[in-house]
């Protein structure tokens, strides 16, 4: 018998790494990661060295507040972008229908497991070898040792390795890439959440804290746990197709409250009627028949945001004296998380309303009809639309609370009880708007729906957060202090966190909404404009002003009537 | 009148040049056949005429209106079906009809009858309240063929209607497209299955690598390739003195002495196959077999295409 020598190579991985290296947009987030690694890292290093006003020998010792700063960015940015790369390794292969052809080489599914795996982690390693430099000048520095060094290093690879064998699980689980992403960050939330529970257990019948032998053996056995599932599900999940997992959880609810409600004697509080479309057809699709578009799910998307809402401010006013600063202080903060879930949902509705089309192919077949193209996107944006008059509610209901506790109490700042009320309502008329347009005018420019998601999000915090991170850097390069502060204004959230604490000036709150409504019109515009071109399909030569499509309201010229002598539709054979 | 005209068409995909210089006309109630291999550029016409493709250059008219010029009136006059169907999530045939129906602008009070039309041409009423999406590629596709003919467009342009069926869907296809034929629809079709093609179609297009190769009716185009007609004969005693005097009949190109038969290649235009069976008994042949080679839309399509891509 001849002696075959094993042949070592993996083709799998090599081949991931040359899509990655041909996608221009992995350079991108390469890049954006790294701008921003560095960006808080020097900040901190700025901090040190200049803010304290302890340049010089008082410096040192301090390198681990550095050290710190570089491992917590680091792990920021593997709990934010390594399911985003990774959720697509097993999934993307079913979306492609390449999954088969893949089973059927000679590679075992472990071997296609591991390789997927490495060929992410390959990409985060190499973000941690990016702050080798930003470890080193910490390191000089002094106030770490090696040890303690080489220590923080190893949590970040666990880390890393944990959150890419999770999704790679949910990969291998689910069958779109776009399920496996909300399904990394679920259960990885579940597993926190679950861990908080169990220590909190611990703490209550005196078990003690698990030593640091065992978290490490954890830390090896769920990532072992992970690759094992994936590797089982990579063949009895090979075919699955993909689901909707929200329609799929509105529809157990559905068949749950159904039973429930026989015991209340079957009220029906939303009877939704099956009409056809009217003379909105897109619209009547986006709020008749999409899963999130519905009166039946909305109104349970505000429940889910209400009920708490109410619930919170309801025991935040409780007591036998009312505590203002308390009541306040819930109010302001459930602000903040209601603006941060809405924002979100809008962003993400509104970034996946074109993608979405293109994804599923219905977009060629609707744009090949005459409907005008800035009425078809007036008609793509209703179910938007109709979330943000949704959640409108809560954050009326907070604004209220608010203005009702204020009136109650005194608070100093610069701006009165109606000047907070009143940019308040200026928040909610304005920003979700801006938000809306800018996410789909995003989605219509990127062809994954995953893409189009993350990437409206990314622009979101950028335009957020970018402004601050100006701040943070310009100093260095001796810009004047007040145009650093001027800088911060520019920052959509400014106007959020000053009216909820000292309160924004009347003509603050009108300058800054004049500009940003402004920016949401010129969106809008933009987007009715070069609908066509937008969507992908001739434009045809412009024909002066004409009616926006909200005024239009469907007009004529209607469809050709059908000529005498043209053969009837039916023929008599047919017939 | 021209319903569809092309001229020295030209499509780019960033750096490919995917159509180049293609040339077509169809004049109303034609029928009209794209074929060519994959990546031929096919499609990409098709999108043209579509309106799905800006950015186009040369000339490319429906009904005399030029695409880029007045893309809605172009798109009130066309049923544009894709090779794909996409996925309508809790869609009943009768909501996607009447969906389309309304992008349409066809009036509220017309739709229900119309729908019912359409339904019941491609045999499909009994579905009219099924899901979409659960229907079966076979109806899919000719619940799109009801789509197109909504609005009752002039010119239908259906890309790959049979691609992916099954042996009996694809026959139900192709009658309904014998149905729309009769009824005096101007159809631009592509599709790989060529027989088919030249059962219906009163023209076709060859196109490969972005150029049209060949076009015209069946006929025009094998006169064209001055394609020479194979016929195998088996005779009782084949001696090469035979041989000399079957290549000497006038019109016959060249005779091959194969193992159990000849084959003979003939100019059909100067020697009917009918011809050369009278000129071999007249030689004293006693003929045990005499089969003419069949000579169709597949191996005209091997001899023009050499299954490049643009």
């Amino acid at each position: 018998m001849k002696f075959r020598v094993p042949q070592i190579g993996l083709p799998l991985l090599g081949r991931e790494l040359a899509e990655q290296a041909s996608h221009a947009r992995h350079y991108v987030v390469r890049c954006l990661c790294a701008i921003v690694m560095y960006g808080l890292s020097l900040a901190a290093l700025q901090n040190l060295l200049v803010a304290d006003q302890t340049a010089g020998i008082t410096t040192l010792g301090r390198g681990f507040v550095l050290v710190d700063r570089v491992i917590r960015t680091q792990a920021f940015i593997i709990v934010l972008f390594l399911p985003a790369i990774t959720c697509g390794a097993i999934a993307g292969e079913k979306e492609r229908n390449t999954l088969p052809v893949l089973l059927t080489t000679r590679l075992s599914p472990l071997v296609i497991v591991l390789e997927k795996l490495a060929s992410r982690l390959v990409v985060v390693f190499m973000l941690l070898f990016l702050s080798l430099p930003l470890l080193a000048v910490a390191y000089s520095m002094g106030g770490i040792g090696l040890e303690d060094l080489l220590l923080r290093v190893r949590d970040l690879a666990e880390l890393s390795l944990f959150v890419a064998s999770l999704s790679l699980m949910c990969s291998a689980w689910c069958g779109s890439t776009v399920s496996a992403f909300f399904m990394s960050y679920f259960v990885a939330g579940a597993l926190i959440l679950g861990g908080t529970v169990l220590s909190g257990y611990a703490v209550i019948w005196h078990l003690g804290q698990p030593g640091p032998g065992l978290v490490q053996v954890l830390a090896l056995l769920f990532p072992v746990f992970f690759l094992t599932v994936a590797t089982r599900c990579l063949i009895s999940r090979a075919y699955v197709t993909p689901r909707n997992f929200i329609l799929a959880f509105f529809r157990g609810l559905d068949t749950l409250y159904t039973r429930m409600n026989v015991v209340v004697g079957n009220v029906v509080l939303v009877r939704e009627k099956a009409l056809l479309p009217g003379d909105r057809p897109i619209a009547w699709r986006e709020t008749a028949k999409k899963s999130l578009g519905t009166v039946r799910y909305l109104v349970r998307v505000l429940v889910a945001i209400e009920l708490p809402t109410v619930f919170l401010l309801v025991i935040a006013s409780e007591g036998p004296t009312v505590d203002l600063n308390r009541g306040l202080g819930v109010g302001t903060g459930l602000w903040f998380v209601v603006w941060g879930i809405a924002a979100t949902l809008v962003a993400v509705s509104g970034a996946s309303i074109v993608s979405g089309e293109r994804t599923r192919q219905t977009l060629p077949v609707l744009l090949a009809t005459p409907m005008p193209g800035d009425e078809i996107v007036f008609e793509l944006f209703a179910g938007v639309r109709r979330l943000i008059v949704v959640l409108w509610i809560p954050l009326a209901t907070i604004a209220i609370y608010q203005y009702w506790f204020h009136l109650n109490s005194y608070r100093p700042g610069a701006a009165t009880i109606l000047e907070r009320l009143v940019c308040a309502l200026m928040e909610m008329t304005v920003y979700p708007f801006l938000i809306g347009w800018g996410a789909f005018y995003f989605g219509t420019r990127v062809r994954s729906s995953l893409w189009a998601v993350l990437g409206s999000i990314g622009a979101l915090l950028t335009v957020i957060l970018l402004p601050y991170a100006a701040g943070l850097i310009l100093p260095w390069l001796n810009v004047n202090p007040a145009f650093v502060r001027a800088l911060a204004y520019v920052s959509p959230a400014t106007i959020v966190v000053l009216n909820e604490t000292e309160g924004a000036t009347f003509l603050y709150t009108s300058v800054n909404f004049a500009v940003f409504g402004t920016l949401a019109l010129i969106l809008r515009g933009r987007c009715f404009r070069s609908a066509d071109r937008l969507l992908g399909r001739s434009a045809g030569p412009a024909r002066g002003r004409s009616l926006s499509p909200s005024t239009r309201a469907f007009s004529l010229p209607r469809a050709p009537r059908r000529r005498p002598d043209a053969a009837p539709l039916v023929s008599e054979s047919a017939r | 009148m021209l319903v569809v005209n092309i001229e020295n068409l030209h499509v780019d995909y960033g750096n490919i040049h995917a159509v180049r210089g293609i040339s077509l006309q169809i004049p109303r109630g034609e029928v009209y056949g794209f074929i060519g291999p994959n990546g031929a550029g096919k499609s990409s016409t098709i999108k043209v005429l579509a309106t799905l493709l800006p950015g186009y250059r040369g000339t490319a008219q429906v009904n005399g209106v030029e695409v880029s010029a007045d893309p809605q009136q172009v798109r009130e006059n066309i049923g544009y079906m894709p090779d794909f169907f996409g996925v309508y999530e809790d869609l009943t045939a009768r909501e996607y009809l009447h969906f389309f129906a309304a992008t349409y602008r066809i009036p509220r009070k017309r739709r229900a009858a119309i729908v019912d039309d359409v339904l019941e041409l491609t045999d499909l009423t009994h579905k009219i309240d099924s899901q979409v999406d659960s229907l079966s590629r076979g109806m899919k596709q000719r619940l799109a063929l009801a789509r197109v003919l909504l609005h009752d467009p002039d010119l239908l342009l259906l890309d790959e209607p049979a691609s992916g069926l099954d042996p009996r869907a694809r026959i139900e296809v192709r009658e309904l497209l014998k149905e729309l034929k009769n009824m005096g629809k101007t159809i631009l079709i592509s599709s790989h299955i060529l027989h088919e093609l030249a059962q219906m179609c009163t023209r076709i297009g060859i196109i490969e690598a972005g150029e049209m190769v060949a076009q015209g009716s069946l006929d025009e185009i094998y006169r064209r390739l001055q394609l020479m007609r194979v016929v195998h004969v088996q005779l009782a005693h084949t001696g090469d003195e035979m041989l000399d005097q079957l290549r000497s009949i006038p019109g016959v190109e060249s005779v091959d002495q194969q193992v159990d038969r000849i084959a003979i290649r003939l100019h059909e235009d100067r020697l009917s196959v009918e011809d050369l069976h009278d000129a071999i008994h007249g030689l004293g042949g006693r003929i045990r077999m005499y089969q003419p080679e069949a000579m169709d839309m597949e191996t005209a399509f091997m001899k023009l295409t050499q299954g490049t891509t643009a």
